[in-house]
């Protein structure tokens, strides 16, 4: 039995992918924690769910479509995927409704009834999820729920249950263990299998009427009813571990539909947010790996949006083709904003989310990774601009082509002309290795030089400032500019031009 | 031809007293307890080292042994071999187990067990044997009498025995239905499996990285009483099946051949010592065969080396140093002289393992011996001093000497390590002059390890080793030795190169 609503064919492995720190990096960069809090809507495995699930990129447009939908048919069948959530929470959580602290699990025969005592109830659990969906089946138009309906169904007919039923019951051995064997080594018995004991009428019963031989133990002997729990746990052992691995296969079921609903109900939180405060979103295209798309409308980012109640601006990009964005321009302009808007729709649309735009269709990539400007150092093994190496290093370990890299502001921490040159060092070799580059940069001597190439693929944006200094937050494309109008923030803070005194 | 008794000694009657044996005393000192432990050690045989107790001082035995070892280093000789040792071991440990167990259904359950593997393992020897052409007397005595063995009446009937009561025993299959504290017994008929049912309907349930929740069974040989009384029910069960088992117990309790039992020990003898051999051999050390003689002139080896050492080298990847060491005409006593920790020791050691093991008949560490048998090996190597004797060290290490000479004859070998060294350097030159003496006296073959340059040159039955140091490094020694006056003088010039305090650096510095 298989979930299979993040991927049509096959269970995709949850675990990190990237090394934690680089993890850890791309989400404080990226401040994805907002994102992540937005879609748990204070359920602590909500947030679970998607920090894992969220930075999985996946890397095929048609399992991104596959999401989409999925997440579509939820939202639009909001109950009664609540409901069958509620029905894998309670699977996934079947130990704590059976009590079975005290069983020592070191014979087959205890074993055995550990796990009957766990299936009965996830048996239950079986018999409610088909009939909600033998209920609600019809309603659902995606690919996966349609998929996922159509295997309860298979799976779970209603004489499989009650043949499982059945066997449960035959399982507690309400008529004593039944096994046979042969002689071994030194008459030793060996090679047991196990057997149903037949029914005996209450004739038989009577009469005693069976052939054979037969002994009875002591009821104060102790060890004789230990020899024959061991001697029923040779037969047993087989079944024992069926029917255990069994229990755990039906829970783990249950955990993987938890856990892969709560993504979808982790997305529907976010969008009751987003709505709430009336940010655009939408699905957007994903195109494939190595085509070189970004093109948007209004996109704006998630983080800002949830962070605050005032109106968040958007961009509009057409970077088609466009295999290197520098961005240029005023501090306190939104470059930093919209690298990270950059970044985080492109994590969500690979996620199979919907992105807070009102239009975007990108192409696939094989991971986001981020090198932003940090404040401080403190590991205090390296000096900042060493830091700043070693952190490109342990990027470079693991990105590989198709991917997208994210520069903030990277190798400020030296002098401009040595920041520059390796800055454009590491740029032409990611370039070079086909992956793309999103660089904000307050360093004119980097853009220039790189504006100067008159290269085709390379898109240049700036951020907008009025001539009165006024900021629209908004991306256009220009040539880099010798300044960045610190003279603004000057002026801001201090109430007076630099030079003015 | 039926004569064959025994693959290890030509008269047979040699090895009554095997184990009633100990170690002779000059084991501990020339490592040979170690040598020997590592030789024997894994086999199921306790008393296997005792047959290295025993030297031979017969040439002609010595070369019985020799063939034996020939024939066995070929691999088409050696596997039938290693095999039948290893099908006796497990009949042994079968019938070990029938011995130890208490029900008597278990016992002749086991007993059976023990004699189907002797039947199949004599058989395939039997085969195996007439594959083979063994070029030894001893093994061509042996594929004689397993030969006549096999086809004898004894064996036949004892196989044909096996083979019924085995089969018989194998067909049977019981119920055992355990309610509450009730059991019932009864012959098997056709039920069938549940676990299939269980896995056909669970299998929707299966995954491919489910864990193993079986529990690993003790599984011991004896049987609980609950076990006893069910085999005890199946026994009424299958009464003409266990009448049968009960008469061939009786009838072959004595089934067991006793020169193919007696070869089944001693052949383990060659075949430990063989295993050992080949770990050093890997390593591209090599063993011979050596030449027996009477003549203490003709003494000789070539690449020799220390066997314990060399197998505590393999353990920690060292690679080892050879030596050469040889008599000529008058000599007798080799006097090993050389820097300390320079491996003179070693080589003293080297040359008593060569002897001894020669005369145990089996190969010894060099490319090439010359050996003669000796009647004794004497050591005399430094003891701790003990209170219980109330003497001092070197009163001690006297009446030892006294002992040893009382003892020895002219056939015999004396090793003597640093002797007579806790004495002034004049009283030790004195004493050592004086028993080296009495030993060329005797005339018997010694080795004597001194730091006295002077002993070396004491008579011409004296031949002198040197052990050498790298000439660029003095500090650094190279394990071997040299026949050459013992002077000291090389190691002083290569301390002099060292410290460019050789005698032309010298002048040029001091001239500058």
């Amino acid at each position: 039995m298989r979930v299979r609503l993040l991927h049509p064919e096959r269970d995709i492995d949850l675990s990190p992918r990237l090394p934690n720190t680089l993890i850890f990096l791309t989400e404080d960069d990226l401040e994805l924690q907002r994102l992540y809090k937005a879609m748990a809507g204070g359920d602590s495995f909500l947030l679970e769910v998607a920090k894992k699930v969220v930075p999985l990129s996946v890397a095929d447009p048609d399992i991104i479509v596959y999401r989409q939908h999925i997440l579509a048919d939820c939202m639009a069948n909001r109950d009664v995927v609540e409901q069958m959530y509620a029905i894998a929470v309670e699977g996934d959580e079947v130990r704590r409704k059976v009590y079975l602290a005290g069983l020592v699990f070191r014979e087959p025969g205890q074993i055995l009834s550990g796990s009957l005592r766990l299936l009965a109830p996830l048996v239950e659990n079986l018999k409610q999820l088909r009939r909600l969906c033998d209920e609600h089946a019809g309603q659902f138009r995606s690919a996966g729920m349609r998929q996922l309906t159509a295997m309860i169904a298979d799976q779970l007919s209603d004489d499989y249950l009650q043949q499982l039923a059945d066997h449960l019951a035959e399982l507690n051995l309400p008529r004593g263990t039944l096994l046979s064997a042969a002689l071994g080594p030194g008459n030793k018995g060996r090679d047991y299998t196990l057997h149903v004991p037949p029914r005996r009428g209450w004739w038989d019963k009577f009469t005693g009427n069976h052939t054979g031989y037969g002994f009875e133990i002591d009821p104060h002997d102790e060890h004789g009813s230990q020899a024959l729990v061991e001697l029923a746990g040779k037969a047993l052992n087989d079944i024992a571990n069926t029917v255990t691995q069994s229990a755990d296969h039906v829970r783990g079921f249950f955990g993987r539909l938890r856990a892969e609903l709560a993504f979808y109900l982790g997305c529907i939180n976010l969008h009751d947010t987003l709505t709430k405060a009336e940010v655009p979103t939408c699905f957007p295209e994903p195109t494939p790996i190595g085509t070189r798309t970004f093109t948007c409308r209004d996109l704006r980012d998630v983080g800002l949006c949830l962070a605050t109640d005032k109106p968040v601006s958007g961009n509009a990009i057409d970077a088609d083709g466009t295999s290197l964005i520098v961005v240029t321009g005023a501090n306190e302009g939104g470059k930093s904003t919209f690298l990270r808007s950059v970044g985080t729709a492109q994590l969500m649309m690979q996620a199979g989310m919907f992105v807070t735009s009102q239009s975007l269709r990108a192409n696939v990539t094989n991971g986001v990774f981020t090198h932003f400007k940090r404040e401080e150092d403190n590991t205090m093994t390296h000096g900042k601009f060493d830091e700043e190496l070693a952190r490109i290093s342990a990027i470079v370990d693991f990105i590989g082509p198709q991917s997208v890299l994210l520069c903030n502001e990277s190798f400020a921490s030296t002098n401009e002309r040595e920041g520059a040159e390796i800055a454009r060092g590491i740029i032409d070799a990611m370039l070079e290795c086909g992956v793309k580059v999103v660089y904000v940069t307050h360093m004119y001597d980097l853009a220039h030089s790189l504006y100067r190439r008159d290269n085709a693929e390379y898109l240049f944006l700036r951020a907008e400032r009025r001539p009165d200094g006024v900021r629209t937050f908004r991306m256009k494309p220009a040539q880099p500019e010798p300044t960045s109008y610190g003279e603004d923030s000057f002026r801001r803070v201090f109430g007076a031009p630099a030079g003015a005194q | 031809m039926a004569a064959f008794r025994s693959i290890l000694f030509t008269d047979p009657d040699a090895a009554n007293d095997i184990d009633d044996l100990t170690a002779p005393d000059c084991f501990a000192d020339l490592y040979l307890d170690q040598i020997i432990n590592d030789v024997v050690q894994g086999n199921a045989d306790e008393r296997l080292d005792r047959y290295f107790y025993l030297p031979l001082h017969d040439a002609s035995a010595v070369i019985y042994r020799h063939e034996v070892f020939r024939d066995l280093e070929r691999d088409e000789v050696r596997a039938p071999m290693e095999a039948f040792v290893v099908g006796m071991r497990t009949m042994r440990q079968r019938l070990d187990r029938s011995g130890r167990l208490w029900h008597p259904l278990q016992r002749q359950g086991w007993f059976v067990y023990a004699v189907q593997e002797f039947c199949d393992t004599v058989a395939a020897l039997g085969d195996e044997l007439g594959r083979i052409t063994p070029s030894s007397r001893g093994l061509r005595e042996f594929a004689d009498y397993v030969a006549s063995y096999v086809s004898g009446d004894r064996f036949r009937t004892l196989v044909a025995g096996i083979g019924d009561v085995q089969a018989e025993l194998r067909k049977i299959r019981y119920m055992v239905h355990i309610e509450g504290l009730k059991v019932h017994v009864d012959r098997y008929d056709g039920q069938p499996d549940y676990s299939l049912d269980i896995a056909a309907t669970f299998d929707r349930f299966a995954s491919e990285t489910a864990k193993d929740y079986r529990v690993r069974m003790k599984d011991f040989p004896d049987m609980n009483h609950v076990e006893e009384q069910i085999l005890q029910c199946v026994a009424r069960l299958y009464p003409e099946q266990f009448k049968r088992l009960d008469a061939f117990c009786t009838q072959h309790r004595t089934y067991l051949d006793a020169t193919i039992s007696r070869f089944d020990r001693e052949v383990n003898f060659y075949l430990s010592y063989l295993a050992f051999v080949r770990r050093f051999t890997d390593a591209g050390l090599r063993f011979s065969y050596p030449s027996i003689t009477d003549d203490p002139s003709s003494i000789r080896a070539d690449d020799a080396f220390d066997l314990a050492l060399a197998a505590k080298a393999a353990k920690d990847g060292n690679t080892m140093v050879c030596n050469d060491f040889h008599l000529t005409g008058p000599e007798r006593v080799f006097v090993i002289t050389g820097p300390n920790q320079g491996g003179k020791t070693t080589l003293a050691r080297t040359i008593g393992q060569l002897a001894y093991l020669a005369a145990l008949g089996c190969p010894v560490p060099a490319s090439q011996a010359t050996l003669t048998l000796p009647d004794d090996i004497h050591t005399h190597f430094e003891r701790q001093e003990t209170l219980a004797t109330l003497h001092g060290k070197l009163d001690n290490e006297l009446v030892r000497i006294h002992d040893i000479l009382s003892r020895a004859t002219p056939a015999t070998i004396i090793v003597m390590n640093e002797s007579f060294a806790s004495t002034t350097v004049d009283d030790s030159l004195q004493i050592g002059a004086e028993v080296l003496g009495r030993i060329i006296a005797l005339g018997c073959v010694a080795v004597y390890v001194t730091f006295l340059d002077e002993l070396a040159s004491l008579h011409r039955a004296c031949v002198s080793m040197v052990g050498e140091v790298e000439h660029d490094d003095p500090t650094k020694r190279t394990f071997k030795f040299t026949r050459r006056p013992a002077d000291g003088l090389a190691y002083a010039a290569a301390l002099a190169d060292k410290y460019r305090l050789a005698r032309d650096a010298l002048v040029r510095r001091i001239g500058q």
